[in-house]
């Protein structure tokens, strides 16, 4: 529904080099697959300890704790799960076989001028796997859609230019300082890897997270504003308030969430935000 | 079927996740209560109610009659039982009514479908009641017990039984299938009817009797055609003698009201004594005349309505006799009428669709028909809209737009798929096929050409669990279906496989032998009058409507827990025979421990691939399931002597109380809980997402059966506010061959049930901001916040 137009099949890829606090999706920051736990349907039977070959899994004071960090997702503890406590996020699979499933809906997708989204994750941390997916996604005859941080190098971007249609492009901080404390790395790749795109042909729909105490402020709505008024390349910016939904997962993957406490932004301040951002002349946003 | 449900119970009729029911909880949560789980009746007021010994004199009328006449002369017979039973039938015009005709069914009566039965039927609960009121007189309590002791041998139903052959009633055992294991039982209704009330309002009852009278004078016709339309006449006459009394009545009343309510009274009076005599000038008398003698018929689906009542709703705008407001008022008033009938699982209203006479008028109609549901937002009517890539769209959108506010109604009919669809099961050309119509749950017919009640209802689950015990009924020990010979030592698949298709075909061959036993006899205890007259062919033939009348004599068969069975195969094939976890053996032990001390093994049937998935490894026995059972079905419609005998795979509670008596089942099903619904997969067994389950629903044939239902549930906020979205979604499903969809919108009040109840919405699928995510797999803290936030 949010992640293109149309009806969409969205394949997330594993593996991202960014590491916002306030990320959704943190079992797509590795790129390997992962054991999740929900301690909540845990009734410590034991079960997984017995077939465990890493010491994954040990029963302190009648609770079952997780070593995550000695798992190698196998995925045998989760055949004699009967609570379904335990789940593997992630899997190993041939770009044919991604291809094949995405197919199925292709009815859906001429109905409504959708097709097929590669998320992430950033999905250009499988470079090589993303532009095959691409290819032969072109071959169908699909819509494609790219959602990125803006990670990789030009010529990435250069090479991907023909095989998608629209680019759902982040843009998450204006001050590289802050960028780097929040994300663990510099936006300077990322701003010149947007220029590269608005200046050659891409469709590019701008994605901006605003988090209070963060980049609320003038200086990065400006530089938002900015972006779209310079560039017509950039068709829409949506803007979005942070939330916390996602905080639960952090607990399931044995995760620590660095946004611990934090209030999820209520709808009106984000109208408020995005009113702001329009007094510097720029149109194209809408709520995300 | 018991009325008094609770809304929890609701929840099990709908099965889980997306896929609910045609009737959703928070829609239903108004008429079911909170606690006692039970419906507050609205009492009507009928002559007797203050003279219980006045209704004992008039039911031993009832009964002497019966006596005397049934058996020399069912005509005669059935028109004096009539003369007696409306004035015990018909009750007061309530306040805010716009038309006379309320009723209700007397405890011996004769219609096509009264208290689980047809014919001259017998409430026995309602005579026992009867029976110890305090009230009543000691010869009126004689007279009560004496009834009971004749009407026990005598009803319809009663003599049918009487007349099984030897094989019928050996596998057909027991009625009681609301209560036994059963695999298969017979019914005794004769239900979904739906007349030819276009040529009522065309020709009205001078029109109807000079159509028969033209039959007389042709000098054609043997004795019993003759008398058949000489009795026909008679029952005019009746139906003119009840408009008048009614009319008497309003009269009455008129003197009693005050100024404000006479107008509406006159009117309710001037119409009634039009249409006793003349075919109706307006919509007000056409409206009338069509409730009165449906509740005369005893037929409870109402047809076309937008093609009988299109013209003369148009002719009064365009005379300006009446607003579309007055009309909207009208339409209320007939809803609430149709809804004090409680025929919750029938009182199907069908506008739009191909093969109307007059399609311009009738589309106006049918815009207003919309609107009224959208204000009334009653259980019933089950309000149908049948569309076409050639209709105009406005209707469709119109549709949508209901939808969205959270009522279930209109359900959506494909013609484009539905109608080569019914050429093919029904054997029919195209111009026969146009007029299909659903009635009650989701069973086709064709509009007063053919007739199809559901004599019977088919438990696959049950079935496949009395092979895997080759014969024995897991719960009661008896040993029934094929001999236990044919099983052998049953030892791979196909064995299996074979088995079961053996024992599937055991039972469907004996209840389509009672499906036409049930026309001979109930179906000829009486000619039905009011069926007859409007149904095709049965003024020219000059015989009744189960008797040689109707062009189309068909039947259908009501099949339940097929999805589960399919699962089950799939489950097998995988566990026993693919990945060989489990030898076939020890598979049928875990099932008889009902998985008890088996949770890991029982996790493996579950994890099975399930329907719904497009994942073809389960849905091709889903297909296999459903082809066989269907093409066996409708092959023996010939050898019965019926046109047509088809499976329908539909949608009621009966898919709770037969999975209420079923044994634990390889998809992982515990025993003695609800089968899936309909065509739906098991609640919470499709994980890929909305498209994948509509993918898969599509697999399976439907130029084999009768009709099979889909239920799909959406968020309010997902349907409206990506209406586009979901307009495509639904395009592309009705492109893929999807026939049929019922539509519930989920508000904020369905989401605070998944949270009390989340096993009855395990596929609720909501937006959470960044990503999707099942909403009962949330943390109760962010269900929390989403109910704050996101749902109206």
């Amino acid at each position: 529904m949010h992640d293109g137009p149309g009806i969409r099949t969205v394949v997330f890829l594993k593996g991202c080099l960014f590491r916002c606090v306030w990320c959704c999706n943190p079992e797509s920051q590795s790129r390997q697959p992962q054991l999740a736990f929900v301690e909540e349907d845990c009734v410590n039977c034991g079960e997984c300890s017995k077939v465990c070959d890493r010491n994954v899994f040990t029963s302190f004071f009648g609770r079952l704790k997780v070593r995550h960090d000695r798992c190698d997702a196998c995925g045998k503890c989760i055949d004699v799960c009967t609570r379904k406590a335990l789940k593997i996020y992630g899997q190993e699979v041939t770009s044919d076989e991604i291809i094949a499933e995405v197919l199925k809906d292709r009815s859906y997708y001429e109905q409504s001028g959708g097709g097929v989204t590669f998320s992430g994750g950033d999905p250009l941390h499988q470079f090589g796997f993303l532009t095959e997916l691409l290819e032969k996604s072109k071959a169908e005859g699909l819509d494609t859609c790219v959602e990125s941080e803006g990670l990789g190098s030009v010529r990435q971007f250069e090479e991907l230019l023909p095989l998608v249609d629209t680019f759902y492009y982040d843009y998450k901080m204006t001050d590289p300082a802050v960028h780097r404390r929040y994300t663990g790395h510099d936006n300077e790749g990322v701003i010149e890897n947007l220029k590269y795109l608005c200046t050659h042909g891409a469709d590019v729909v701008l994605r901006c997270i605003i988090v209070p105490g963060v980049n609320d402020n003038a200086a990065h709505f400006k530089a938002i504003a900015g972006l779209g008024n310079e560039f017509k390349a950039i068709r829409r910016i949506e803007v979005f308030g942070y939330h916390d939904f996602g905080a639960f997962k952090y607990r399931r993957l044995g995760m620590k969430y660095g946004m611990k406490g934090k209030r999820s932004v209520e709808p009106a301040q984000v109208d408020e935000w995005i009113s702001e951002i329009r007094k510097y002349g720029c149109d194209k946003i809408i709520k995300g | 079927m018991d009325k008094r449900q609770t809304r929890r119970d609701f929840l099990k009729v709908l099965g889980n996740g997306v896929i609910v029911s045609a009737v959703l909880p928070s829609f239903l949560a108004s008429c079911a209560s909170k606690g006692a789980g039970t419906v507050e009746v609205h009492r009507m007021v009928n002559l007797y109610d203050d003279d219980k010994d006045y209704l004992v004199s008039q039911l031993k009328r009832f009964t002497q009659v019966h006596q005397q006449m049934q058996k020399s002369d069912r005509l005669k017979c059935e028109i004096e039982c009539m003369k007696i039973q409306y004035p015990l039938m018909f009750c007061e015009v309530e306040p805010g009514d716009l038309f006379a005709g309320r009723a209700k069914c007397p405890p011996v009566c004769l219609s096509p479908q009264a208290f689980d039965s047809g014919g001259y039927c017998l409430n026995s609960g309602a005579m026992s009641k009867l029976e110890s009121d305090p009230d009543l007189s000691a010869e009126a309590r004689a007279d009560v017990r004496e009834m009971m002791e004749y009407w026990s041998q005598e009803s319809s139903r009663a003599r049918m039984r009487k007349v099984f052959p030897p094989k019928m009633a050996e596998v057909l055992y027991s009625d009681n299938w609301t209560s036994d294991p059963l695999c298969g039982a017979p019914l005794y209704r004769l239900s979904g009817t739906q007349c030819d009330y276009d040529k009522l309002c065309r020709l009205g009852i001078g029109g109807l009797r000079k159509e028969i009278e033209s039959c007389l004078s042709s000098g054609k016709g043997t004795p019993d055609n003759v008398a058949f339309w000489e009795s026909s006449l008679m029952a005019l006459d009746l139906f003119s003698e009840v408009a008048l009394w009614y009319a008497g009545h309003v009269a009455e009343m008129l003197e009693r009201t005050d100024a404000s309510r006479k107008a509406e009274l006159k009117k309710i009076e001037a119409s009634l004594r039009n249409i006793a005599v003349n075919k109706p000038d307006t919509l007000h008398e056409a409206i009338q005349l069509v409730f009165l003698w449906a509740v005369m018929s005893g037929s409870i689906n109402y047809g076309r309505m937008d093609e009988y009542l299109g013209d003369l709703y148009v002719n009064d705008i365009a005379a300006k006799r009446i607003t579309e407001e007055d009309a909207i008022a009208m339409l209320s008033s007939l809803w609430t009428l149709i809804d004090s009938r409680k025929t919750t699982w029938d009182a199907r209203v069908i506008v739009g669709g191909k093969g109307r006479r007059n399609e311009s008028a009738a589309d106006k109609f049918a815009f207003i028909a919309m609107e009224t549901t959208k204000r009334v937002r009653g259980v019933i009517p089950q309000f149908t809209l049948r569309f076409n890539s050639e209709q105009d769209p406005r209707l469709y959108e119109a549709a949508l737009d209901v939808i969205g506010t959270g009522n279930p109604y209109p359900m959506l009919y494909n013609d484009d798929v539905i109608i080569p669809a019914v050429m093919n099961a029904f054997r029919v050309p195209y111009e026969e096929a146009v007029n299909y119509l659903p009635f009650g749950c989701g069973e086709y017919i064709l509009y007063h050409r053919s007739v199809g009640t559901p004599s019977g209802v088919i438990n696959l689950a049950q079935i496949l669990s009395l092979t895997l015990h080759k014969g024995i009924n897991f719960t009661t020990g008896r040993r029934e279906g094929i001999p236990a010979e044919r099983y052998g030592d049953m030892q791979t698949f196909d064995d299996v496989m074979r088995c079961y298709k053996e024992n599937v075909e055991h039972y469907v061959e004996q209840l389509a032998y009672h499906e036409k036993l049930e026309y001979d006899t109930i179906g000829c205890e009486a000619p039905y009058f009011y069926l007859s007259l409007l149904f095709d062919d049965c003024i020219s033939r000059g015989k009744p409507v189960f008797d040689g009348g109707v062009r189309y004599l068909g039947g259908t068969l009501e099949a339940y827990g097929n999805t589960n069975t399919a699962d089950s195969f799939a489950a097998i094939r995988k566990l026993v025979y693919d990945e060989k976890k489990l030898t076939l053996d020890q598979m049928v032990k875990i099932l008889d421990a009902d998985f008890e001390g088996y949770e890991k093994e029982r996790m493996w049937m579950l994890d099975a691939p399930k329907y719904g998935n497009d994942d073809d490894y389960a849905d091709t026995f889903r297909v296999e399931i459903d082809s066989h059972i269907c093409n066996f079905t409708r092959d023996m419609a010939q050898k019965a002597g019926m046109h047509s005998y088809l499976i329908v795979i539909i949608n009621n509670n009966a898919n709770v109380t037969m999975g209420e008596q079923t044994p634990a089942t390889p998809d992982g099903r515990k025993a003695y809980t609800f089968l899936a619904n309909a065509n739906a997969s098991t609640g919470g067994a499709d994980k890929n997402g909305i498209t994948a389950y509509l993918n898969s629903i599509v697999k399976p044939d439907i130029t084999i059966h009768a009709g099979a239902v889909q239920n799909m549930a959406f968020s309010k906020e997902t349907f409206n506010t990506y209406r586009d979205k979901t307009k495509a979604l639904l395009s592309a499903y009705f492109g893929n061959g999807g026939a049929q969809a019922m539509i519930n919108c989920l508000g904020r009040g369905d989401l605070q049930a998944a949270m009390e109840h989340p096993e009855d919405y395990q596929n609720l699928i909501v937006r959470v901001g960044g990503f999707s995510a099942k909403f009962v797999d949330l943390p109760r803290t962010t269900q929390l916040e989403i109910l704050s936030r996101t749902l109206y």
